[in-house]
């Protein structure tokens, strides 16, 4: 097992590499330039040349981009993502952690929601093949599956957030949160998640859920389903300790995929809701060309996905007794 | 307006932002059998919104807060790092500067701070005196040593404020005479000297504790903090924030100069447009500062707006245009003939009605008419298809092969009238404009496409002149020098002369202008500029981009500066609000 998951971590080290290369010599390649981007200052007076052969300099940018890329990976050795190349000049770190929480946790809560109620809708839809439950739940699912996010997001804040006025709809806290008590603040940002997380995760509930009743109708079929059954096993039984856990392999699969999601945000609903995210983030920083930024997110999502597919095939052998990491 | 159609809107910005791009969609610029005539609109721009403050004091709500609407977040507060209009805005009513712009953006000493100012007769030296009593908001003196030290830190190459730095270099010495008096000295006399005065000041006592450690003045924990938290000098301080959320400022009750009359100015970071002004129409923003043509002429009647406030409108001094690539990289706009066919064939009063519902107006060259450098002798070229077919005919390009495009005989190879118009994809009204001028143009025999870009790839091409044609949009600067780089010849490598516009007289005046002090003299040199550019044509101007904002109606004493309702001084430090009884 030991010597699995160092083989599989050294292939990830390698894959990593490779793609930190492709990824910093694309995005460098790419047309524009960070330092000519910030040559037209404040009132329109634009930059002398010196000024801003001077911030090509300080950016390194007057470095041969082999140079740049070896000396951005002997920075990562010890998790420095350098400084941003935005005005501001943060560091990049300190502008993906302000970012981290608001995106992680929405996109947790999100797939807990899914997950919560996704499994039983899949789990019942499959016993319930054919029957009443399993097209009404399909339809209204499918039906919730194919309305993009920021369709379902304008009326539910226009009518929860602006005519009822039952949910506030930017941001996160309310003006007066810093004056709230303990369970006061919980509150308040409880009732700041909850437009954002219904529009973050009602895709996902068709999505997982005809996931889960796909493969449990599978499992149902099989033999040793049958015979659990002839043995005379509750049905409960038959159907969660037979049948779901043999559709976990393939669950186990899906969710070391939605792994780097948690990171991801998306650019749409959080400036709908003004809600401070990875997405906008990822997303300014294209536009500013802010390179340390975007090679930071890459790494860090690329992270997520070799991690998302090391964990998946780990926990195979939690599930399956079969598997085995010889 | 009805809730089924606000929730188009929404749902049309939803697609704007996953197209990656802040304009609407092009249905929605459309005005398609609406006429919007703002002269008739009862709500735009009411006497009331520019009532000076009253002597009565009474009538005042001093404990008033303001909500303004930013539409990005200021990521520093860092004067010297400021980058974004947003930016400059927060820190602008934080910091005090010893000179200003006001609403004309002319330059003059702050009277606030500053007690004397004197310029040497050949214009080398300027010595200013600062009033005693100011203090920064952590009650250290404002010094004559904090002008010194801000100048020297924004010239120190460690320090990469390059933005800063272009008015700062031509002052070679800066000094401190005494506690209160600076002295600056640059040895070019220059009309446009003035400008390099106007530099942010820090505090020193502040920023010198760390520059060991963090010489850039903006790295480690302790510069991030005094850039999210800055102490400054004007009559609000910061009280408190959250990222991406809210900057509220309070005003300082020890400011000792003209202290504003609002108590709390609390900017709203909201970026999306359309919920910037359902907030707006629930309380929850004072003030919008730009709303498109599209929200100003349809999204405003509804019941709620008509409650919460009225409408600000005004002609702007940017100006939407084609710039023609002139370098003799194609084969057509190294020819004035052919300029002028382009801009004849452009349906700008088409462009005025369905993409700027009325609300914008024809430009007429580089400078807005009420600039002091605005040349009344510019007479505007006005729409007319068979004049510009009647030039292309003339420049060799003719109707030929029966398939109604035009085409030319260049070095023996038969050469078909078309070309490529780029635009950035978040210029607004862009591809309407575009569209437009396709159709135009089409009736004439010339065949354009329009491309449109992500911002730094089109900023990109223009620098390395890889265009025909683009859209554009230019704000003439504060002082009319700072454009010369737009019309110079030696702006084609360094500068924004993308075009190759080469006009040697045009360089020449440009020269003088920065040398010349007498007023008209100098009004002169500016207004030839304008004729000679206008002549060439080396833009078709199209627009004059209106400034369009929304304020709640207990808003007074509101001014409209050269740049719209910020950017100038005092601007929000003498708006007022009504007191309800």
């Amino acid at each position: 097992m030991l010597r699995y998951i160092l083989k599989r971590l050294w292939l990830a080290a390698v894959t990593l590499a490779g793609i930190t290369l492709v990824t910093f010599f694309v995005i460098n390649l790419a047309p524009g330039d960070p330092a000519a981007l910030q040559r037209r200052g404040m009132m329109d007076r634009e930059m002398s040349s010196g000024a801003y052969e001077q911030l090509r300099r300080y950016y390194e940018l007057d470095k041969p981009i082999h140079v740049r890329y070896v000396k951005w990976l002997g920075r990562l050795v010890t998790l420095d993502f350098g400084e941003s190349m935005s005005p501001d000049g943060k560091e990049v770190w300190a502008k993906i952690k302000e970012r981290l929480w608001p995106t992680v946790s929405l996109a947790l809560l999100s797939i807990g929601i899914s997950l919560s109620l996704s499994v039983p809708v899949g789990i019942y839809a499959a016993v319930r093949y054919n029957k009443a439950f399993d097209t009404l739940s399909g339809i209204i699912l499918y039906g919730l599956y194919s309305v993009p996010s920021y369709v379902m997001a304008a009326p539910l804040i226009l009518l929860i957030g602006v005519q009822w006025e039952l949910l506030p709809f930017q941001g996160m806290t309310s003006d007066n949160y810093e004056q709230l008590t303990a369970a006061g603040k919980f509150v308040d940002l409880a009732r700041h998640y909850i437009l954002i997380t219904f529009c973050f995760s009602f895709g996902a509930w068709a999505y997982y859920s005809r996931f889960v009743r796909q493969n449990m109708l599978g499992v149902l079929g099989q033999d040793y389903i049958r015979t659990a059954r002839a043995k005379g096993l509750s049905e409960a039984r038959v159907i969660l300790g037979h049948g779901f856990r043999n559709t976990l392999i393939a669950m186990l699969t899906l969710l070391g995929l939605v792994l780097p999601e948690i990171i991801g945000g998306s650019v749409i609903l959080e400036v709908m809701f003004n809600w401070p995210g990875m997405g906008r983030l990822f997303f300014e920083s294209m536009q500013v060309r802010d390179y340390p930024t975007i090679m930071a997110l890459s790494f860090i999502t690329a992270c997520l996905v070799l991690l998302g597919s090391l964990l998946a095939d780990l926990c195979y052998g939690l599930v399956d007794p079969r598997v085995r990491y010889d | 307006m009805e809730i089924k159609s606000k929730v188009w809107v929404l749902m049309g910005a939803g697609i704007l932002i996953w197209c990656g791009c802040d304009q609407p969609p092009e249905e929605e610029w459309s005005s398609e059998g609406f006429w919007y005539d703002p002269s008739e609109d009862r709500r735009v721009n009411p006497a009331m919104l520019f009532e000076a403050a009253p002597t009565d004091i009474g009538r005042i709500d001093t404990e008033a807060s303001l909500q303004l609407q930013l539409d990005g977040n200021p990521n520093t507060l860092h004067p010297f790092f400021v980058s974004s209009v947003n930016e400059f805005t927060v820190v602008n009513a934080i910091y005090m500067g010893l000179f200003v712009y006001d609403k004309d953006l002319q330059w003059k000493p702050n009277e606030d701070i500053v007690e004397s100012y004197r310029e040497s007769e050949d214009h080398t030296e300027y010595i200013v005196k600062i009033k005693e009593g100011f203090t920064w908001h952590d009650g250290a003196p404002f010094t004559a040593h904090d002008v010194v030290y801000s100048w020297g830190q924004i010239l120190a190459e460690e320090v990469p404020c390059q933005t800063q730095k272009p008015s700062t270099e031509p002052i070679t010495e800066c000094t401190a005479l005494d506690d209160y008096t600076v002295r600056y000295f640059q040895p070019r006399p220059l009309a446009t000297a003035r400008w390099n005065l106007l530099f942010p000041v820090i505090p020193k006592h502040l920023f010198e504790k760390d520059k060991k450690n963090n010489p850039d003045l903006r790295s480690g924990a302790y510069y991030n903090q005094l850039s999210r938290r800055p102490v400054g000098n004007g009559p609000y301080r910061w009280a408190e924030g959250k990222d991406h959320e809210r900057i509220v400022l309070e005003r300082w009750e020890d400011y000792a100069g003209v202290r504003p009359y609002f108590k709390y100015i609390v900017f709203r970071i909201i970026p999306d447009r359309n919920m910037a002004l359902l907030l707006f129409e629930n309380g929850q923003v004072d003030v919008i500062e730009r709303l498109s043509p599209q929200q100003f002429a349809r999204e405003t009647g509804s019941e709620s707006f008509q409650q919460a406030g009225v409408k600000g409108w005004q002609i702007g001094r940017s100006y939407g245009y084609i710039g023609w690539n002139m370098d003799g990289s194609n084969p057509f706009f190294n020819d004035e003939r052919v300029r002028y066919a382009m801009t004849q064939a452009l349906n700008v009063p088409l462009i005025l009605d369905k993409v700027f519902y009325n609300l914008a107006a024809p430009s007429a060259g580089i400078y807005h008419p009420e600039m002091w450098t605005f040349n009344e002798q510019v007479e505007r070229l006005e729409y007319d298809p068979e004049e510009s077919a009647g030039l292309l005919e003339e420049a060799g390009w003719q109707v030929a092969g029966g398939d109604g495009w035009r085409y030319k005989q260049i070095e023996g190879e038969k050469v078909r009238f078309e070309f490529t118009l780029l635009m950035a994809q978040n210029m607004a009204g862009g591809a309407q404009i575009g569209a437009i001028f396709q159709e135009d143009l089409k009736k004439i025999g010339v065949s354009l496409k329009t491309r449109s870009m992500e911002g730094p790839t089109f900023l990109d091409k223009l620098n390395h002149h890889e265009f025909q044609a683009y859209l554009g949009s230019w704000d003439p600067g504060v002082d009319p020098d700072w454009e010369g780089s737009v019309w110079q010849s030696d702006g084609y490598e360094q500068g924004r002369n993308y075009m190759g516009y080469c006009n040697g007289r045009v360089d020449e005046l440009y020269e003088r202008g920065r040398r010349e002090f007498e007023g008209a003299a100098r009004k002169e040199i500016y207004q030839e500029i304008h004729k000679l550019t206008y002549e060439d044509q080396p833009y078709t101007w199209i627009y004059q981009a209106p400034i369009l904002s929304a304020f709640n109606k207990r808003m007074r004493g509101v001014q409209f500066g050269g740049r719209g309702i910020y950017g100038f001084y005092p601007s929000f430090y003498q708006w007022w609000s009504v007191k309800e009884n």
